[in-house]
């Protein structure tokens, strides 16, 4: 059953009285003007001091008694089959405990990327697991390779799929299929007619623009690199496997390991990840590393920690991967953007699928004639990274945005709002972005101008995301009879703030302080979690605390009430003791404590599950179903050497209600460094002679370091959106999607000649510069030739 | 994980290099080891014995006198650059030491490790591909990956040397002094100590199996030399130069006495560049000048695929560093 309520919705002067329908269980929402003590204040992170003093205990530290170490023998090929594999000579040397070969663990006969597994032995040191791996006898055929997207794409390019697999397939339009796999003739052929149609229909729109910009723009495969590798710590109990991981996702991890159709089948499992090193999208799953360790400890009837090293956390455990995207955008002198052709190519390692790039997005672009292929090459596989699609994306988009401006002779940021119906954007966050970052006075009015050889300039771009969370958490909420309070969720915190948060909320609803309450994560034998996929961990976790908090509460409230024989509802918590809601004084102070001692029993104790409309509907309707953003980087680029520095760069940002200012900043700090990484540094580097990665490692494969860092102005706005009890929404991806774009615009705004591919590096910027003078021709480019289309 | 090796802990000099030829022979020197131990973790090298340098007493010694500054090969990057007669006197070097690798690197990595360290070649540091280098037939870099490596003399194979103490000692025409057998010293300019390919594919610079660098020796500097060091770069925290430049000048008023040019990140060698040395000698610096240099500077580049645009920047370093040892800027 669900109740009506009027509560108050949106930001600063944009307030407004809105009637949602919420579930009889729930609360509602946070208010403006709420008195809140411990939501919404910077506290330092709970577990900060852990972590900096190494008290914090990640699956790499754990240790227990006999402890083998395992490692995985992988091929140097990047396309094979396997004949065998003959681990009979490794388990003869002395130390070794327990080996396995791919082909019998996982029926695994090829191996179709540099690097991929063959073998596995667990040993008494590492020196001696490393000894083995030498001693293992490997039969392979190498086959003929390809390892970039122009490899794979001509004609006569050696296949890299099996049996009738094309090298390059369309995944967008999907092609209709039956359920079973094949393509559906009928649906298909209304498809093609439906793309023919926007083809011709922008063909004609085109025509009659005012202005048609447009271009081809690239970015590289950029690897995770988590600064802790993938891993895991396996024990087993007879046939319980206990697991300590580096994921972000305990509970798909306990799936994987007790699924009777996974290569574990353990009959349970305690999967736990109290700390994690970093994920960013890569560490979903238990991985093969994380199987072939807990089948190596059950094998060898010990404990086996099996770590990645850092070549294989480059190559094997997923990436973002590459786009070559071409865009041709139509406009309108009034600035009205009427339509978008765009077609793309990515390459997702040796499948098609997951290479998309958001470049038709966020902004109203008319008709939009799209079309995307995925090209497989022999490379380790894509997955999902930290908002995949968006940085790629919306490089190409706001680039093309930022030309199709200076066509036409608009200021981009008044282009931008034409076509920008976000509320929060339109009426706060570009003007505040703006005036944070001297919009006005800084950015150069005409790209290049400047005295000497260093140029600066200034660049926009903006993001948006979707996460209000969902269901499938549940809170537990211990209030102890002498006055302790625990907190218990069994995701993980993948390095958000979670613990941190989730504290905060608990806290606030019992009238506590922080350090009052005592916060357990990254369990499984806790309740049910998030994984932490899509920005969703808070918003999915935060409103069931906070629920389970107000029970235990309430529950609290009653056995005072019946002391001091008054009305429980007329009771509430606050700042440790128990307060009447009127403000009229009790006979005496009554703390929390003392109330918790009047318990019959040991404890409260309330496990609430995430509120939620229905299983469609997790959210409440309310003010806006998007957090957004807007970003302005200001860089400096020398025209000598072609080094480009980022000086500052201002994020705007909402995500809802900020629970914590501090840790909202911290995030949104985290997605622009890595988004100026990405812009100026990150890129794989495949040598196509015998097809394996060049830079598999921290100092070839480069990520922005403290001397590269920009001065990062980070603006919160703070929203009520009624989407869930607590408003937050998530926030881990969103400030990526705009960085690298808004860095590339700088860059054109700096010297005057746009940079199409990504990383912005010396040598691409006086390629560029030099193309430029010979050609005198800036920011515009030919019209982009297709790169063939054979799958289409 | 590393091939197990046997280390030898010499107290002197000799008895390093007689452990060289000796019992230990397979081997490699150990100085701070930044280097070597990543090598040896990586299999890049895998030498049957380390002799370490650390147990010899005083090689760590920086000695100031008339004739200049005498640094012990062993002596930490970190201390050459604190040191106050370096800081006074010879700024171009502590200001090369200061972009080298990071604070931490630079407090353990020794001078004589600096010049001595192997390429960063992403070919030659992987253990899985046998370049000329490491005795196979093939430099990959030719028709690979070579955005990084070199634009002269690259024919043979297209490393960078790596130093960027190397460029600034060479302007400084510093002396080596390398310890051979039977107790002898030898000293040889800076110049003389780096290889070209073409002299051995599995080495650098012209330390044969028993020799040990022990120390270098700056000449004494005066108010009229003045030396810069620049380089470009991708990143600027940690990263390594894609193109240095070292200009050291001597005015006589307003003309250039002598003049020394040296390039780096742009050869297997720091590159002595003589004959744009001569455009300067006798002539006062203007625009014009530095363009004819610039031009000479580039016009002997051979090219890779992929780095053309070293010319570019080598020509724009090139200018800034003549103009600022020119004006006397540190």
């Amino acid at each position: 059953m669900t109740q009506q309520i009027t509560i108050r919705v949106g930001f600063g002067e944009h307030l407004r009285d809105l009637i949602v329908h919420i579930p009889d269980d729930d609360i509602p929402p946070y208010q403006p003007g709420d008195d809140l003590r411990v939501v919404g204040h910077s506290e330092p992170r709970v577990d900060a001091v852990a972590k900096v003093t190494g008290r914090a205990r990640y699956t790499y530290d754990q240790s227990p008694p006999g402890l083998l170490y395992g490692r995985i023998l992988r091929c140097p090929h990047p396309n094979a089959e396997v004949r065998g594999v003959d681990v009979s000579a490794a388990l003869a040397l002395p130390g070794v405990k327990a080996a396995l070969t791919f082909p019998e663990a996982f029926g695994q006969r090829a191996v179709r990327f540099a690097w991929d597994g063959l073998a596995a032995v667990a040993a008494e040191t590492e020196q001696q697991a490393e000894d083995a791996l030498r001693a293992i006898r490997v039969d392979l055929v190498p086959l003929p390779f390809c390892v970039t997207r122009e490899d794979s794409m001509r004609p006569d390019a050696p296949r890299v799929g099996r049996g009738e697999q094309a090298n390059v397939g369309r995944t967008y339009p999907p092609v209709p299929r039956q359920r079973e796999g094949s393509v559906d003739a009928e649906r298909a052929r209304e498809v093609e007619a439906r793309m023919q149609a926007e083809e011709a229909e922008v063909t004609r729109l085109l025509a009659a623009c005012e202005a048609v910009v447009g271009g081809q723009f690239t970015t590289p495969v950029q690897t995770h690199s988590s600064l802790e590798t993938h891993g895991v710590v396996c024990h087993w109990e007879g046939d319980r496997l206990n697991c300590h991981i580096s994921t972000q996702g305990t509970f798909g991890v306990l799936r994987e390991m007790t699924s009777p159709r996974g290569a574990v089948q353990a009959a349970s499992a305690r999967i736990r990840s109290e700390f994690m090193g970093g994920g960013f999208g890569s560490k979903f799953s238990a991985g093969r590393e994380g199987v072939v360790g807990a089948l190596l400890a059950r094998q060898a009837g010990r404990p086996v920690k099996l770590m990645l090293d850092r070549r294989e956390e480059h190559t094997s455990t997923g990436n973002r991967p590459d786009s070559l995207q071409q865009l041709t955008l139509g406009v309108m002198q009034d600035g009205s953007i009427r339509c978008l052709r765009v077609r793309g190519w990515g390459t997702p390692g040796t499948g098609l699928e997951g290479a998309g790039a958001h470049n038709d997005a966020i902004y109203e672009l008319g008709t939009i004639d799209k079309v995307e292929y995925g090209v497989r090459t022999n490379c380790g596989d894509a997955r999902a990274m930290r908002a995949p699609g968006w940085p790629q994306g919306m490089f190409a988009l706001e680039s093309v945005l930022d030309m199709a401006a200076a066509a036409i002779g608009m200021d981009p940021i008044e282009f931008r709002k034409k076509n920008d119906r976000h509320p929060i954007r339109t009426q706060a966050g570009y003007d505040l972005a703006a005036r944070r970052a001297h919009w006005a006075e800084r950015r150069n009015v005409t790209p290049g101008a400047g005295v000497g050889p260093v140029k600066r300039g200034l660049g926009v771009a903006v993001n948006q995301w979707y996460a209000a969370g969902g269901g499938g958490a549940s809170v537990l909420v211990r209030v102890h009879r002498n006055g302790t309070v625990e907190v218990r969720n069994g995701a993980q915190d993948i390095g958000t703030g979670t613990r941190t948060i989730l504290g905060q909320v608990a806290a606030e609803e019992l009238g506590l302080r922080l350090d009052q309450v005592q916060i357990a994560l990254g369990d499984t034998e806790d309740p049910r979690g998030p994984t932490s996929g899509g920005s969703v961990t808070a918003p999915t976790i935060m409103p069931a605390a906070r629920l389970a908090a107000h029970r235990a509460k309430r529950a609290l409230l009653v056995v005072a009430a019946e002391r001091l024989g008054v009305d429980a509802e007329a009771l509430d918590l606050k700042d440790g003791h128990v307060v009447r809601k009127d403000g009229t004084a009790l006979d005496r102070a009554l703390p929390f404590a003392e109330v918790c001692a009047w318990l019959d029993e040991d404890a409260i104790e309330v496990l609430a599950d995430r509120p939620t409309v229905d299983r469609r509907r997790p959210n409440y309707e309310g003010y806006c179903d998007t957090n957004s953003g807007v970003q302005i980087a200001e860089v400096e680029v020398d025209t000598g050497t072609g080094e480009v520095r980022v000086t500052r760069v201002v994020a705007v940002q909402d995500c809802g209600k900020i629970l914590n200012p501090r840790l909202a900043e911290s995030q949104v700090i985290g997605g622009v460094i890595q988004g100026v990484s990405y812009a100026l540094f990150e890129r794989r580097i495949m040598d196509r002679q015998e097809g394996r990665m060049l830079n598999a490692d921290l100092e070839g494969y480069k990520v922005l370091g403290p001397l590269d860092c920009p001065e990062i102005d980070v603006a919160l706005i703070d929203v009520y959106n009624g989407r869930n009890n607590t408003g937050v929404m998530g926030l881990g991806e969103p400030p990526i999607v705009s960085t690298a774009a808004a860095v590339a615009n700088a860059v054109a705004n700096a010297i005057g000649v746009r940079i199409h591919d990504l990383p912005i590096t010396p040598r691409r910027v006086l390629e560029a510069l030099a193309h430029a003078r010979a050609s005198a021709a800036p920011d515009t480019t030919p019209a982009p030739t297709a790169p063939g289309e054979e799958g289409r | 994980m590393m091939k197990p090796f046997r280390m030898a802990l010499p107290t002197t000099v000799d008895a390093a290099v007689q452990a060289c030829t000796g019992s230990f022979a397979d081997q490699r020197l150990l100085a701070g080891g930044t280097d070597l131990l990543g090598s040896l973790k990586e299999r890049i090298e895998t030498p049957a014995a380390l002799i370490n340098l650390k147990s010899i007493p005083g090689l760590d010694r920086i000695d100031t006198g008339p004739e200049g500054l005498a640094i012990g090969a062993l002596a930490t990057l970190a201390s050459v650059a604190e040191h106050p007669e370096a800081r006074s006197r010879y700024p171009a070097l502590v200001d090369t030491i200061g972009k080298a690798a990071t604070p931490q690197l630079r407090n353990v990595g020794t001078l004589g490790g600096n010049l001595c360290q192997r390429p960063r070649c992403h070919y030659f540091r992987d253990e899985s591909y046998r370049c000329k280098k490491k005795g196979g037939t093939l430099c990959y870099a030719q028709q690979g990956e070579n955005e990084h490596h070199a634009i002269f003399e690259n024919g043979l194979c297209a490393i960078v040397h790596p130093s960027n103490c190397a460029p600034v000692l060479m302007a400084h025409d510093a002396t080596v002094e390398i310890a051979a057998p039977h107790g002898t010293l030898v000293r040889m300019p800076i110049e003389a100590f780096f290889t070209r390919p073409e002299q051995g594919l599995g080495r650098e610079n012209v330390l044969g199996p028993d020799r040990v660098l022990t120390r270098v020796l700056l000449p004494a500097a005066s108010a009229t030399r003045h030396c810069a060091y620049l380089e470009a770069r991708e990143k600027q925290s940690f990263d390594w130069a894609l193109c240095g430049v070292t200009v050291w000048l001597e005015r006589a008023g307003d003309r250039v006495r002598t003049a020394r040019i040296v390039l780096s990140a742009v050869a297997p060698r720091p590159l002595r560049r003589p004959d744009l040395e001569a455009r300067l000698a006798g002539r006062a610096l203007d625009e014009p000048l530095i363009e004819d240099v610039c031009n000479a500077a580039v016009a002997p580049a051979t090219p890779l695929a992929q780095n053309a645009y070293k010319r570019d920047m080598l020509r724009a370093l090139l200018a800034r560093a003549l103009r600022q040892a020119w004006e006397g800027k540190p």
